[in-house]
């Protein structure tokens, strides 16, 4: 009975403008990431600024768990970039390099064919069926640099979400009893 | 103030921050190194030439690469990858790439190098306009580095042609 008084006489003494203070604060925190997130698209023009490798087929130059950082520009599709495309009918970006490219002449509008550094076979196998080429619009940027290792925290939340949630549950509670 | 949430809190936000300060640098460092490869180019031999049945020609050739790309290491090179593209206009193309050769040179020792080989990418067109056609031969290498921006450039060589007929 004295461990459950105790208990409910903390709860009690948490004060209603605390709670609000530090919700706002939270809040905050995660606005201020949003909003960063948000410019970081606007300014590579690309939907998506930041990807994880997931695969070995960019060995050795990209190993699974490194985090790309991409740019998109006007600029032509030439041989050699490396680019993040995204095939019909499947969500999860691809990093391959470009190894051929036919650009027609009057519209700029381009076929493009990439492979994977480490793959024998370039990415027909990969695109959507009856597909032999990509095209401006399947690709999401060009990958301008890289860092290594970053993104495992990305790969270990995806594949054990288990660890996901012990994370946010921790830090719920840690923002809960905190008493600043 | 000094519980171990805090400090444990202090030591993380630091040590990232400076981890990506050493990054920036690294990076921004390579931007410092003279560089100055070379290469040349020679085709052995057109081994064949023909249209394929679905309309499209396609070329098979060997190719003679001798090139030193020794200067573009640097101390935050972790390789570099070089590939040897065809470059040519047609009617209806402005401009196509087909890439014919790369390797990836995993460090100095291997920059310096002369091989004989036929293209390990197949040389196909959209349509039939090679016959005769006239394309230049560039060499492109891409640093990529331990860490930070990556970087590219090439060599042209013009003045490549393929003969003017099926063989």
């Amino acid at each position: 009975m004295g461990l459950v008084g105790e208990t409910v006489d903390s709860i009690k003494s948490i004060q209603i403008r605390q709670l609000l203070t530090q919700a706002i604060s939270l809040g905050m925190i995660v606005t201020s990431a949003l909003i960063i997130w948000k410019a970081l698209i606007c300014v590579t023009g690309s939907d998506s600024p930041v990807v994880v490798v997931l695969s070995e087929s960019m060995e050795p130059g990209f190993q699974r768990g490194d985090i790309l950082f991409l740019h998109m520009s006007k600029d032509p599709i030439r041989a050699g970039e490396i680019v993040v495309f995204n095939i019909d009918g499947r969500d999860i970006p691809i990093v391959h390099r470009v190894i051929m490219v036919h650009e027609r002449e009057n519209t700029g509008e381009v076929d493009v064919l990439t492979k994977g550094d480490n793959n024998p076979e370039d990415d027909r196998l990969l695109y959507a069926k009856g597909q032999l080429w990509l095209n401006r619009h399947h690709i999401m940027g060009r990958a301008v640099g890289f860092l290594s290792y970053v993104g495992w925290v990305t790969i270990i939340m995806t594949e054990k979400p288990i660890i996901k949630y012990i994370l946010i549950g921790t830090l719920g509670l840690l923002v809960i009893s905190s008493k600043d | 103030m000094h519980s171990f949430g805090y400090r444990a809190n202090a030591l993380l936000t630091f040590s990232v921050t400076a981890l990506a300060f050493i990054c920036a640098i690294a990076s921004l460092s390579d931007n410092f190194s003279n560089q100055n490869p070379s290469a040349e180019i020679q085709i052995l031999n057109i081994n064949r030439f023909k249209k394929q049945s679905y309309e499209n020609d396609e070329v098979s050739l060997t190719l003679d690469i001798s090139a030193d790309l020794e200067s573009l290491f640097t101390w935050n090179t972790k390789q570099v990858f070089a590939f040897v593209a065809a470059e040519y206009e047609t009617p209806k193309n402005s401009l196509n790439q087909v890439s014919l050769w790369d390797a990836i040179i995993p460090d100095k020792e291997h920059a310096k190098f002369r091989i004989q080989t036929s293209n390990k990418y197949r040389f196909i067109d959209q349509g039939h306009n090679l016959r005769g056609k006239e394309f230049n031969l560039t060499l492109h290498w891409h640093v990529m580095p331990k860490t930070g921006k990556m970087f590219a450039d090439k060599i042209v060589m013009p003045g490549y042609s393929l003969p003017d007929a099926y063989k």
